[in-house]
């Protein structure tokens, strides 16, 4: 039973208590304004919560196989689904940079998130190749990321991070059931994080006057949408049960909904104010 | 005895123990029979009971010369996509990335390199076992458990027992994280029966 709880702590609690740490700043009081470093902080935090996560459930060296470069002493195999906490690396790097262009002009934002999407999911399509995968596949794979990332977007705000919470339990849960728990748990930490930062997001929103709607377009929705894409896209090339399409459909199913939702209530909210 | 006698017996046996030697020295191949050869694999779960499951339809060859004396060769490969626990849940997972990852390392080898005799058809065999897409030196005890006549031909027997760490081959799951899941250790029975032919004249 000691054992569950510490290795819940380590892959679970852990990377959510990290993301949470990250974000927090940048929730509540004055930076909370600055959309910039809410974008940053959210993405970055999310990107490092799946890396910690990886990193407690493999190891570090399954990260470091994927770097060109020696590892005395380890000789374990590459294994290319190992490859998603790489993807994890370079968006937590990358974060910050997304989320400084997508604050650049606040006007163009939309549109920044879309190329961002776009670059995102054709980078995803192009490096990551997981077993049985096929041009088509890959292009599916990238294609899901960037409609991922792009409906984000457009969600913005805690509802985006309520999605990315839904997308990683289900993710999680399919995971589970399709005999990959490493996955599973990776994607039960993303969920966890995603829904802290959401409940801490709202609770900013409300302490904070004037400043209510949390921006997460551009970084945020880019890293949530990319790692959907691929995790969703990862446990479909080692599963049998279902086809590939499938899985993709699972990561895209949460956004779309969220979408929808949040253009009903906009079209309902107009329809109040006439 | 005149000494060209003496000379003469004593090239006789020379010949003889050479050509006793030469056909000692060449075996015959033996053709693994999938349904008749299965490796068994034992793991402890949750530190409490002793799990076995087994992957079925092994191929290969084994080289011998049937001689009680001489050591056999083993070249044996088994496919992750037969591993049988009698849970298809069970199975499902076994293929997966957690475990032998069967979609990147589709089977596991074992080439023998070379054997010490421990007794009459029974050897400590050297070689190398791939498993997870790696490959590590083991020690494996074998015993040639019987050569019969069946309906197609002669049939020859083995039986060989290892037990290897998994987290040596990279299957890591189970044994730190979640801690005692499941056993590092396992323990390999492999039972081998194959259609002798005769060696090439």
């Amino acid at each position: 039973m000691r054992e569950l709880l510490a290795y819940i702590v380590s892959v679970i609690l852990l990377p959510t208590v990290a993301a949470a740490l990250i974000a927090l700043p940048a929730m509540f009081g004055g930076l909370r304004r600055r959309a910039a470093v809410v974008d940053g902080c959210v993405a970055a935090g999310l990107a490092l919560a799946f890396l910690i996560a990886f990193i407690h459930e493999v190891e570090p060296n399954a990260l470091l196989r994927q770097l060109p470069m020696e590892l005395p002493g380890d000789d374990a195999p590459f294994e290319r689904w190992h490859r998603v906490a790489l993807v994890a690396l370079l968006l937590a790097l990358v974060a910050p940079v997304l989320a400084t262009a997508a604050a650049w002009r606040p006007a163009s934002r939309n549109a920044m998130a879309a190329w961002m999407a776009l670059v995102a999911g054709a980078l995803v399509a192009t490096l990551v190749e997981f077993p049985g995968a096929t041009g088509m596949t890959r292009v599916m794979t990238g294609a899901t990321c960037a409609a991922c990332a792009f409906m984000l977007s457009r969600v913005g705000g805690v509802a985006a991070l309520c999605a990315s919470m839904v997308t990683f339990a289900g993710l999680a849960v399919l995971a589970a059931l399709n005999g990959f728990p490493s996955l599973a748990a990776i994607s039960a930490a993303m969920s966890l994080a995603s829904a802290v930062l959401a409940v801490l997001g709202w609770m900013g929103g409300r302490r904070a006057d004037g400043s209510r709607t949390l921006v997460v377009a551009g970084a945020t929705s880019t890293v949530i949408g990319t790692l959907a894409g691929t995790s969703a896209a990862c446990v479909g090339a080692y599963a049998d049960r279902a086809p590939a399409w499938a899985w993709m459909a699972i990561a895209l199913a949460a956004p779309v909904a969220a979408l929808l939702f949040a253009r009903l209530r906009t079209a309902s909210g107009r329809t109040g104010t006439n | 005895m005149t000494t060209p006698r003496r000379l003469t017996i004593v090239a006789l046996l020379s010949l003889a123990s050479l050509a006793a030697a030469a056909w000692r020295a060449e075996p015959a191949t033996i053709t693994l029979d999938p349904v008749h050869s299965v490796a068994l694999f034992r793991i402890q779960h949750l530190e409490a009971g002793l799990f076995w499951g087994r992957f079925n339809a092994l191929e290969g060859t084994v080289r011998w010369t049937l001689e009680p004396k001489d050591a056999p060769v083993f070249d044996v490969t088994a496919k992750v996509a037969n591993a049988d626990t009698g849970s298809e849940k069970l199975d499902g997972n076994l293929q997966g990335p957690n475990f032998f990852n069967a979609k990147e390392f589709p089977t596991i080898t074992f080439k023998s390199k070379d054997a010490t005799a421990v007794g009459d058809r029974h050897w400590t065999v050297r070689g190398d076992l791939t498993l997870h897409g790696v490959t590590k030196p083991v020690e494996v005890d074998c015993v040639a458990t019987g050569i019969g006549d069946g309906p197609a031909g002669k049939k020859a027997g083995f039986e060989c027992t290892l037990t290897i760490k998994r987290s040596e081959w990279g299957m890591k799951w189970g044994v730190e994280k979640p801690a005692k899941a499941l056993g590092d250790e396992v323990k390999l029975v492999i039972a081998l029966e194959g259609d002798v032919a005769a060696p090439k004249e």
